[in-house]
C-alpha cells in the first residue's frame, strides 16, 4: 500500500458533498437541489414535502422569507425560489401531514411564547409525541406574525401542520419566572418570548450557548428573543426542537451551531446564464407560476455542486461514481487477502482508467484519482491479483515492437554516434510504415546527424503496473540511447514525450512537428475545413499545439476548433490500455470525443487517429496530410506485418542493408479472407496465432473432423489464452474458416496439448 | 442433444460424446459437460459456448 498512501490525504479535502450555495445560505438549509429536482419534473407533492420538512410551516416561511439564497446564486438572474416554493404549495395535491402512530412520550415540555419560533418548536416536539404545553401572554397565537401577513396564512398553516398533533395551550398566561413552572414537572422549557420579551433570567447569565440546566430541567432560548428576524426565529424553533429532543433522549446539553457556509466550487463551464421565467398566473389569491412555468424556472437551476471530476473524467462519468467512492473501492480491492473473504469492487475500474490526468488538473483540490489508480495497478500486480488478460495483448505487442523483427536502433550511415535520433514510437509505424520512413527521410535532409530508434517507450509496462518489466524497459532504452551518443530524441508521439519526461528526464526530446513548423516542410495544398484534435498528452504542450496548427494552416486548411478539447484535451480511449478490461468504456469515450465536432479530425497521436477511424470517423494524422497518405484502419495482425515492413524498408533505404531476421514460420500456408481477418482483429486475435494453432493441429494430429462440413477444428494454448481454429485444406495450404479464443484453461489437457506434442494417447 | 453427432476425433476415429471436463481460470477450477473424445479425452468448445457462458464466467472471475 505504501505507494498508494501519498494520494489519500488529498481525498479528505474533497468538496463534492458540500451543499449548494443556496442551501448553505437558506435559513432552513433546505436541500434546494432536491427540491428543484422535483419541481423540474412537476412532482409538486414531493417538492412540497421537502419544503415542509425543512421549514415546518411552509406557507408562513414562504410569506416571510427574504430569499437570502438569491444573494449567493451564481446566476445573474437568480432562481426565483420564493415563487417556486409558492408553486409547490399551490400545486401540491397532498398537503396533510402524515399521521404517525407513535407511542406518547412521558416527558413534558413547556414552550413560552406562541410566536412563530415557539409554535415551530412545539410542532416538532408534538410530532415526536412529547407532552407539549404552550404558554402565551396574549389572547392569541401567532405573535408578531399578526403584523406582517394576512392572518389567514398563518392560522391555516398552524391548523394544517397541527392537524394530527396535540398540545396544551394556555392563553393570557404570563410566565414571568421559571419558578412558576416548577410544580408542573417539565423536563425542558423553550423560552421564545420574542423581541424584547422576558428572558426569564437566561440571557443575563451571559451564556455562550442559549441553553442551561436548572435543576433537572433543560432551559433553552431562541427566536426573536435572541434578536433574530422572523424567518430565522422560525428556523431557530425547529432547530431547538432537535436540541431539546437530543437532550431528553441522551441527557446531554449539546447545542449544535449552524453549519458555516459551503466549500463547494462550481465549474465555470456549468455557469450558463439564463433569463428568469415570469409568472403569468393571476387567479384569485395566487399570483405565481403555473406548473409548467415552475418546471421551466426550475430547469434554469445549475444545481451547484463540485462535480469537475464527473464533468471531465471519463471514468467517473462512465461508472457514475464519485472519486470518494472509487477511493473506498480501490482501498478495499487492494487490501491483501483472498477475494474469497473480501470484496474487490474496483478490480476492473482500476484497469480501465485512461491515465489522462484530467481528474487532477480539473479538481479544485488537486485530488489525483489517476495517480491512485496507477499505484493500485502496481499494488495489484505485486500481489499477483491482476487478471493477466487485461494487459497480455499489449505486453505482447510491446515485446514485438522491441523485438528483432521490428526494432532498429542505429546512428545514420557512416557515423558511430549521432546528435539526434528519430523515435517515432511503437504505433506510428504499425499503422503506416510509410509515415515513419517519409518522416525519417525529411529529418535526414534537415539534420544529417539523425539516427533511427524504432522501439516502444515502455509505457505499456507502466500501465500494466509491472514495475520490474517497466524498469527493465527504461534501462534498455537508456542504454541504447547512451550507445547512440546521447542524442536528442525526435518524437512523434506525445505520450512517449510524457513518459520520457516522467522516467528518463535527462533525455532531451523535441517533437517532429515542432521541427517541421520551425524548419519548414513543403506540404501539399488541401482545402477544406477540419478540426484539430489535441491528444490528451498535449495539454501542457502549447508550442506543439501551435506547431501543428501552423502546419495545418500552411496547407490551406481551415481549423474549426473543438473548444472543450482545446481547453481540456481528453483521451481518445487508447490511454491506459483499458479497452480489454472494459470495451464498453473505450466505446463510450470514443463516442464522446467524436461527438465534439462534425468536421474530419486531424490528430497528431496515431492512437487517436486509429481509435476514431475504427469508429468510422474521418480522421487524419497530421503526417497523413503532410505526406499525402490515405489513412486506413489496419488489423492487429497487419500492424505487426507493418512493423516488419518498416524495419525492412528502413534498413534498405537508409542503410543499404537486408534484414536478417525471418518472420516466424509455422511450415504451412494459411489463407484468411478479409471478413474473417476483420473479425479476428476486433477480437484482438493475431493471424500468426491462428497459423500456429493450425500448424500444431496438423503436426500432432490433435484435431476434430466434422463429418458433415468436411472441416477440421482444433486448438492450441499460446501464452495464457486458448485459440480455436476451424479450417480445411486448400491447394498447398489451408483455408481458415473461423477462429476464436477463450481465457479459461482446459485443465487436464495441457499434459498432452501444446506441451507434450509427441504424447501417444 | 438428440441431433446426430457429426464431430469425430480425427486421431481416434470415434465420435465425440458429452462428458465432464475441468476448466481453470485465475486460480479457480470447475467442471462442465462438453463434447469429448471418449477414447483420448480431446475436447471441443464451440464458439457460442466460448463467447457466451464461458465469457460470462471469465468476466465474473476477473471481477473477483
Amino acid at each position: 500500500m505504501e505507494n498508494m498512501k501519498k494520494y489519500l490525504p488529498a481525498f479528505k479535502t474533497c468538496v463534492q458533498k458540500e451543499p449548494a450555495f443556496c442551501t448553505a445560505r437558506c435559513p432552513f438549509h433546505m436541500d434546494v437541489t432536491d427540491f428543484i429536482d422535483k419541481v423540474q419534473t412537476g412532482r409538486f407533492d414531493a417538492a412540497y414535502r421537502i419544503y415542509k420538512n425543512a421549514a415546518g410551516f411552509p406557507a408562513i416561511a414562504c410569506a416571510l422569507c427574504p430569499e437570502p439564497c438569491k444573494d449567493v446564486c451564481p446566476l445573474d438572474e437568480p432562481i426565483e425560489m420564493k415563487l417556486l416554493e409558492a408553486a409547490s404549495i399551490e400545486h401540491a395535491k397532498r398537503k396533510t401531514p402524515n399521521d404517525y402512530n407513535l407511542p406518547k412520550k412521558k416527558q413534558k415540555i413547556a414552550v413560552i411564547g406562541a410566536g412563530i419560533s415557539g409554535m415551530a418548536c412545539a410542532l416538532r416536539l408534538a410530532t415526536k409525541k412529547y407532552d407539549v404545553t404552550v404558554y402565551e401572554r396574549t389572547h392569541r397565537i401567532g405573535g408578531t406574525l399578526w403584523e406582517s401577513m394576512d392572518p389567514k396564512i398563518f392560522n391555516d398553516d398552524f391548523d394544517l401542520q397541527f392537524s394530527h398533533e396535540e398540545y396544551d395551550l394556555h392563553l393570557d398566561t404570563d410566565i414571568s419566572s421559571l419558578s412558576q413552572l416548577e410544580s408542573e414537572g417539565y423536563s425542558a422549557v423553550y423560552v421564545a418570548t420574542g423581541k424584547g420579551g422576558n428572558d426569564l433570567g437566561l440571557l443575563s447569565e451571559h451564556l455562550e450557548e442559549p441553553c442551561m440546566m436548572m435543576g433537572d430541567t433543560g432551559v433553552f432560548a431562541g427566536g426573536s428573543l435572541l434578536g433574530k428576524d422572523k424567518i430565522y426565529a422560525l428556523a431557530d424553533g425547529l432547530k431547538m426542537s432537535t436540541t431539546i429532543d437530543n437532550f431528553l433522549r441522551t441527557g446531554n446539553l449539546i447545542y449544535t451551531p449552524d453549519p458555516k457556509g459551503t466549500g463547494t466550487v462550481l465549474d465555470e463551464s456549468r455557469l450558463i446564464q439564463t433569463h428568469r421565467i415570469l409568472p403569468s398566473a393571476d387567479s384569485g389569491a395566487y399570483k405565481g407560476y403555473s406548473p409548467e412555468e415552475a418546471a421551466e424556472e426550475g430547469k434554469r437551476c445549475l444545481k451547484c455542486q463540485c462535480d469537475a471530476c464527473r464533468l471531465y473524467c471519463d471514468l467517473t462519468d462512465y461508472l457514475s461514481k464519485w472519486p470518494l467512492r472509487l477511493r473506498d473501492e480501490i482501498q478495499a480491492t487492494t487490501l491483501p487477502g483472498s477475494s474469497e473473504v473480501k470484496a474487490t469492487p474496483a478490480k476492473r475500474s482500476i484497469s480501465t482508467c485512461s491515465q489522462c490526468g484530467l481528474c487532477k488538473e480539473t479538481c479544485p483540490k488537486d485530488i489525483d484519482l489517476g495517480g491512485l489508480i496507477l499505484a493500485a495497478r502496481r499494488n495489484m500486480h505485486r500481489q499477483e491479483k491482476m487478471p493477466w488478460v487485461f494487459n497480455e495483448f499489449w505486453l505482447r505487442d510491446m515485446d514485438f515492437a522491441n523485438g528483432p523483427l521490428s526494432s532498429v536502433i542505429k546512428p545514420p550511415t557512416g557515423r558511430e554516434k549521432c546528435d539526434y535520433a528519430f523515435f517515432p514510437g511503437c504505433q506510428l509505424g504499425a499503422s503506416d510504415p510509410g509515415l515513419v520512413s517519409l518522416s525519417y527521410r525529411y529529418l535526414l535532409d534537415v539534420e544529417p546527424s539523425t539516427g533511427i530508434f524504432l522501439s516502444c517507450c515502455g509505457l505499456p509496462a507502466e500501465w500494466a503496473g509491472n514495475d520490474e518489466l517497466h524498469n527493465r524497459e527504461l534501462s534498455r532504452i537508456n542504454t541504447a540511447w547512451e550507445d547512440l551518443g546521447r542524442p536528442v530524441l525526435i518524437l512523434a508521439c506525445p505520450s512517449c514525450a510524457n513518459h520520457f519526461r516522467k522516467h528518463l528526464p535527462h533525455i532531451e526530446t523535441v517533437f517532429l512537428y515542432d521541427i517541421m513548423a520551425d524548419k519548414g516542410i513543403s506540404v501539399p495544398k488541401r482545402n477544406g475545413t477540419f478540426s484539430v484534435f489535441d491528444p490528451c498528452s498535449t495539454r501542457d504542450k502549447e508550442k506543439l499545439r501551435n506547431s501543428v496548427r501552423s502546419i495545418v494552416s500552411s496547407m490551406g486548411i481551415e481549423n474549426e476548433p473543438l473548444e472543450s478539447q482545446e481547453k481540456w484535451a481528453a483521451c481518445c480511449s487508447f490511454g491506459g490500455q483499458g479497452s480489454i478490461a472494459d470495451p464498453g468504456f473505450a466505446k463510450h469515450v470514443r463516442e464522446k470525443r467524436i461527438a465534439l465536432g462534425d468536421k474530419p479530425y486531424i490528430a497528431y497521436c496515431i492512437n487517436c487517429r486509429d481509435a476514431f477511424l475504427e469508429e468510422g470517423k474521418e480522421t487524419y494524422h497530421i503526417l497523413d496530410l503532410v505526406f499525402d497518405r490515405e489513412p486506413r484502419a489496419v488489423t492487429v495482425s497487419a500492424r505487426r506485418e507493418n512493423r516488419i515492413l518498416l524495419k525492412e524498408n528502413i534498413l534498405k533505404e537508409f542503410f543499404k542493408e537486408e534484414m536478417d531476421e525471418k518472420r516466424p514460420d509455422y511450415g504451412i500456408e494459411l489463407y484468411i479472407d478479409d471478413e474473417l481477418s476483420q473479425k479476428l482483429s476486433r477480437e484482438k486475435i493475431l493471424e500468426e496465432d491462428m497459423e500456429n494453432a493450425v500448424s500444431f493441429c496438423e503436426n500432432t494430429g490433435q484435431k476434430l473432423f466434422d463429418t458433415e462440413a468436411g472441416t477440421y477444428k482444433g486448438w492450441r494454448k499460446i501464452g495464457h489464452a486458448t485459440y480455436w481454429v476451424e479450417y480445411k485444406p486448400e491447394g498447398d495450404g489451408y483455408r481458415l474458416l473461423n477462429g476464436y479464443s477463450h481465457r479459461m484453461e482446459i485443465e487436464m489437457e495441457h499434459i498432452w496439448n501444446g506441451h507434450k506434442t509427441n504424447f501417444e494417447v | 442433444m438428440d441431433t446426430k453427432q457429426t464431430l469425430k476425433c480425427d486421431r481416434c476415429d470415434v465420435f465425440m460424446e458429452p462428458m465432464d471436463a475441468t476448466f481453470k481460470y485465475l486460480g479457480r477450477s470447475f467442471k462442465h459437460k462438453i463434447l469429448r473424445c471418449p477414447s483420448c479425452g480431446q475436447i471441443y468448445i464451440p464458439e457460442d459456448l466460448a463467447k457466451g457462458r464461458m465469457a460470462e464466467v471469465e468476466k465474473n472471475l476477473e471481477d473477483k
